[in-house]
């Protein structure tokens, strides 16, 4: 065969990509080689501001180097990233893992216990609520950074034109005020509901006590179909079935009808959603969605299901986690203690980045000013965090070892009620028959609580 | 058939101006029984160009206006204000993002351009064996998208110290196209006579030459249409660099605009931002197509004349 024709083509071929390599050697980044005893360490988020703190971090520590990187968040592909890494071996060391997704990441072997690494030292300073949702089976995977009690954001004025004078007390009062709201115009409704918000979902069953998930040794206990859960469920069907909620998929939440459905408030045409029933985070939804409604919108607490309480489930969260694999971590473990527990970091995460802290002294702090947009039921606005406070998250909350999957199960199964006009609690027994099914062909032994 | 009339609107054609089968084309698509073929394609004009119109709309529009307003038309006139916090937000990342997808785009699309026309022009017109094979390889490669082997190509770089991270990362799998040696191949054969090689072999020219001084010129807007389906491609890879980079200062724009989505801790909307990066991002791409696109058709017909 002739062999001529190939080798100058192959010599131009290696020609260029070796010429391209030295442009890119010019401008490549270089890798962080360790140099003289420091220790190195990637630190993965999606907040802002992440750089600040970690300089804050090695200007005090001499010893170790940490790299803050601000990962892509949008459209969940931030947890398909990192177990990709992990399974890479190319992971970062220490990374902000939500709550929700914990249980899912320990079932993969992807943290690191931090008992042994002094975790326990500074339990008393975080919110007891948040670190039991990073304990599990007597381990602790992360420090708790922010929590996300949910409260009740309402627009007081359109709650005033239709005759409500104060904020829903009880989930009994919410039934009424829906009905009031609704009566101001067909247009008008307290809430959307969405099918696929599951986490919004499973923070209103948090609140109620109807625990989904929980352990019993190595076991897990599914409970989707509880009394406690099924009541949950049956008082939206009912608003669903009156009408008195928004369910069209385009109001749902952080939709374009439902950002705009809030600050119709100020005209009252097009579909106006009156309240909203949101972690401490939606503050600044409402704020940047709503601007044409400054000064009309106010915070109360979570309507309740035994008046006078204060209970509270919580919709969103994270921690820090060390990731398995790291080959430093103790120091990772240093950092991420750290993190959480130092003023200086703190005072970043509250005021810079806007954190809800779950450190308990951080969140002192944090509630001083008054918010000039919340000022539809105080004069002068409220400070909306105090609100969040004064409520406690219920205890026993645990998320499913395998979220991605109960997350498409509900999400399908509601929405397959909503557009069937059938009813949700109708759909609950399928959805825990499912998650069990899925989590023992995982491999995860798992039985269902009633 | 009618006789052609003498004065025939002077219709461009795609090569050679004389063509009078071009000519009658051109002359009987303006007779109403066309109508139904005019109206279809202004449908789909305004079908591809909507989106397009709407992103520039929105992104002249403030965080309330984006949702609270008319989506076709503008409300409060907000485009500065957008692009003076697009270009300046977390001290103008937004400018390196771009330039990074420009170099990743223009760096890969031209080497895997070249090197496509390399692998194409052996496949079609030099004997070897297990040449069949060979091609029977590049096209099933050519099925599998890029992005189902995201993860693949991740782990296996993973193994390489050093890689991932870097330009490099994103750059190299990019570099083979097997799509582009497939039409690369066709244009070889479609367009360059055997006559012609051997005519050069005689002459003296080496293998090489013949490829570079022969063949190349002819084969330009083949290469064209090549380097296009490419930068596209790179310009619009979302999924290798998300899982291949972790450094914000190296994402291409469509990864950056991603971390800047919502943030649950973040008591701030960048919806307006994100709206009108999206836009700018679009543009470099608009830009290229309309100078190239004479290239771009001419490329497109050159396999179909000849089989």
């Amino acid at each position: 065969m002739q062999h001529a024709p190939h080798r100058p083509i192959f010599a131009i071929g290696t020609a260029l990509l070796l010429s391209l390599s030295f442009l890119l050697a010019a401008c490549g980044t270089s890798g962080g080689g360790s140099s003289s005893g420091v220790v190195n360490l990637t630190f993965w988020s999606f907040n802002q501001q992440i750089t600040e703190q970690a300089a804050a971090f090695n200007a005090t520590h001499p010893n170790i180097h940490v790299t803050a990187l601000k990962e892509p968040s949008g459209f969940g592909q931030y947890y398909p990233k990192v177990l990709a890494a992990i399974k890479a071996g190319d992971a970062p060391d220490v990374a902000l893992i939500e709550y929700q997704y914990v249980p899912t990441f320990v079932s993969r072997g992807a943290l690191v216990d931090l008992t042994p690494y002094g975790a326990n030292d500074v339990k008393s300073q975080f919110d007891p609520g948040a670190w039991s949702l990073e304990s599990i089976n007597g381990a602790f995977y992360g420090y708790p950074q922010d929590t996300g009690p949910e409260g009740l954001f309402y627009d007081a004025k359109t709650f005033a034109k239709a005759g409500i004078t104060s904020p829903p007390a009880t989930w009994a009062d919410y039934a009424t005020d829906a009905a009031k709201i609704h009566a101001l115009g067909k247009n008008y409704y307290i809430s959307a509901f969405s099918a696929t918000n599951t986490g919004w979902f499973q923070a209103l069953e948090w609140q109620a006590g109807a625990l989904w998930f929980s352990t019993s040794g190595n076991s897990w206990v599914v409970n989707v179909n509880s009394a406690k859960s099924q009541q949950v469920a049956a008082f939206w069907d009912n608003l669903i079935n009156k009408g008195l909620v928004d369910t069209t998929a385009a109001d749902g939440d952080f939709q374009p009808g439902w950002n705009a459905g809030l600050d119709n408030n100020a005209t009252g045409k097009g579909t106006v959603i009156a309240s909203w029933i949101s972690a401490v985070w939606g503050q600044g939804v409402v704020k940047g969605d709503a601007t044409h409604t400054t000064g009309q919108w106010a915070v109360a607490q979570e309507p309740q299901w035994t008046a006078g309480n204060h209970d509270a489930g919580a919709w969103g969260g994270s921690g820090i986690s060390v990731i398995a694999g790291t080959k430093h971590p103790k120091e990772a473990a240093e950092f991420a203690q750290w993190y959480l527990t130092d003023p200086a970091s703190l005072k970043i995460g509250v005021n810079e980045i806007g954190w809800y802290p779950s450190n308990l002294q951080a969140r002192q702090t944090a509630l001083s000013t008054p918010d000039p947009f919340f000022a539809g039921a105080t004069s002068g606005g409220q400070i909306v965090d105090q609100t969040f406070a004064n409520e406690n998250l219920v205890q026993g909350w645990a998320f499913p070892p395998d979220l991605d999957a109960v997350t498409n199960f509900q999400g399908n199964d509601f929405n397959t009620a909503i557009t069937n006009h059938l009813s949700l609690v109708g759909q609950l027994p399928n959805i825990q028959n499912q998650i069990i099914s899925d989590l023992t062909s995982l491999g995860i032994t798992a039985t269902a609580g009633s | 058939m009618a006789t052609i009339p003498a004065d025939l609107p002077n219709v461009p054609t795609e090569q050679s101006g004389g063509d009078r089968r071009q000519v009658l084309i051109g002359y009987k698509a303006w007779a109403p029984k066309n109508m139904v073929g005019y109206v279809f394609l202004i449908g789909m004009t305004i079908y591809f160009l909507t989106p397009l119109y709407w992103l520039f709309i929105a992104s002249s529009k403030d965080n309330t206006d984006l949702f609270a307003s008319f989506g076709l038309w503008f409300a409060n006139f907000k485009l500065l204000d957008n692009l003076t916090q697009l270009f300046t937000y977390e001290g103008g990342i937004y400018l390196r993002w771009i330039l990074n997808t420009v170099l990743y785009a223009v760096v890969g699309g031209a080497a895997s351009t070249f090197i496509a026309m390399m692998a194409g022009y052996a496949l079609a017109k030099l004997r070897f064996l297990g040449n069949r094979l060979l091609f029977a390889m590049v096209l099933g490669a050519a099925l599998v998208p890029l992005t189902t082997l995201a993860v693949p190509i991740y782990l296996v770089e993973s193994k390489i110290p050093g890689l991932t991270h870097t330009y490099w990362a994103v750059l190299l799998p990019t570099l083979l196209s097997p799509f582009g040696v497939f039409l690369a191949r066709i244009y070889a054969t479609a367009s360059i006579s055997d006559d012609l090689i051997a005519a050069a072999r005689v002459d003296g020219a080496s293998e090489f030459r013949i490829f570079w001084s022969v063949a190349l010129p002819i084969l330009v807007p083949g290469m064209i249409t090549i380097f296009l389906f490419q930068f596209v491609a790179i310009w619009n890879n979302f999924f290798l660099p998300l899982v291949v980079l972790s450094d914000p200062t190296l994402f291409p724009v469509n990864l950056g605009l991603a971390t800047w989505s919502f943030d649950p801790a973040a008591h701030e909307l960048l919806n307006n931002i994100i709206v009108t990066g999206s836009f700018v991002a679009v543009l470099p791409v608009a830009v290229l197509f309309l100078f190239l696109q004479r290239y771009w058709r001419a490329g497109l017909s050159l396999g179909s004349v000849t089989g």
